[in-house]
């Protein structure tokens, strides 16, 4: 390498070098719509049985539940929103007899915290059910 | 013109960038004074409630801070519907073998506060469940309190 191609290289590496500044750029970050949370609680519930699902509450706002479908759909189950974990599987707040529906049957204001849903048979199934619920939270 | 050698042009070049960069930065050295925040921790207060009853219990609250109250959960049976009978909640300090209440509110079962003392400072306090009247039976509750 000669002097001259050194020096061109040496102008274009002060060229390149950033300029001083007091700003400075934060990395981008693309704003994620994770709010409300969506999530799908199916499985089967057993005669005489129940289950529950655990989900967290990020922020302080409005739980939505809505049990979507239940077996044929001519049959009913409890449904409640509670504390999980305190030696019961899901310690009830609210709860309802429902049978399944598009309409939530389930709204209810919360703190941010765990929380668990649970569907409960209260004595009507004949036989294990399968079910889908929905669960909308912050 | 004639080109200077290559190691005089590296050395300037060199030079150049290291003065470059000298030039950028703050003429005051900046410090950073650590920020302590407190910690909310959560408790559950979890029992049975008879007729006429009442329970109490125990928490240290560390640093100053507010302490939320929620009656998050009245059953009459660990499987099932919940119970929507208001009870009274109260907080207070604990007195003798007891917990004296010095706010109280009669709330039913949610999932947000229903109760907040804010100014709570590093001591021991108490919640107190009790039914005011409403209940036939045994109910199963639980409590959240969360404080600093």
């Amino acid at each position: 390498m000669n002097a001259t191609t050194a020096s061109t290289l040496c102008l274009l590496l002060a060229l390149s070098a950033p300029a001083c500044s007091d700003s400075t750029t934060s990395p981008s970050t693309t704003a994620s719509t994770t709010s409300p949370v969506t999530e799908t609680f199916a499985s089967l519930l057993a005669v005489r049985g129940n289950t529950a699902r655990t989900f967290v509450v990020t922020s302080a706002g409005t739980i939505t539940v809505t049990l979507t479908s239940l077996g044929s759909g001519s049959v009913t189950a409890g449904l409640a929103v509670g504390l999980p974990g305190t030696g019961v599987p899901c310690s009830p707040s609210v709860s309802v007899v429902t049978a399944a529906g598009a309409t939530p049957q389930l709204v209810t204001s919360a703190d941010a915290g765990s929380y668990c849903v649970q569907l409960f048979d209260n004595g009507t199934l004949r036989e294990d059910t399968a079910f889908s619920v929905t669960i909308e939270h912050p | 013109m004639r080109s200077a050698p290559v190691s005089r042009v590296a050395a300037a070049c060199a030079l150049a960038a290291a003065l470059s960069g000298a030039a950028c930065g703050s003429d005051s050295a900046t410090t950073t004074s650590p920020t302590t925040t407190a910690t909310a921790s959560t408790e559950f207060f979890a029992g049975t409630l008879s007729p006429r009853g009442d329970a109490f219990y125990s928490f240290g609250v560390t640093s100053e801070g507010t302490v939320s109250i929620t009656l998050a959960s009245v059953a009459a049976a660990r499987v099932g519907p919940a119970v929507t009978s208001r009870l009274t909640v109260g907080i207070g300090v604990p007195s003798g073998f007891g917990c004296s209440t010095t706010s109280t509110v009669d709330a039913a079962p949610g999932l947000s506060a229903q109760m907040t003392a804010a100014g709570a400072k590093d001591n021991i306090y108490c919640v107190k469940v009790s039914d005011p009247g409403v209940l036939s039976g045994d109910v199963l509750f639980v409590i959240r309190i969360v404080h600093t």
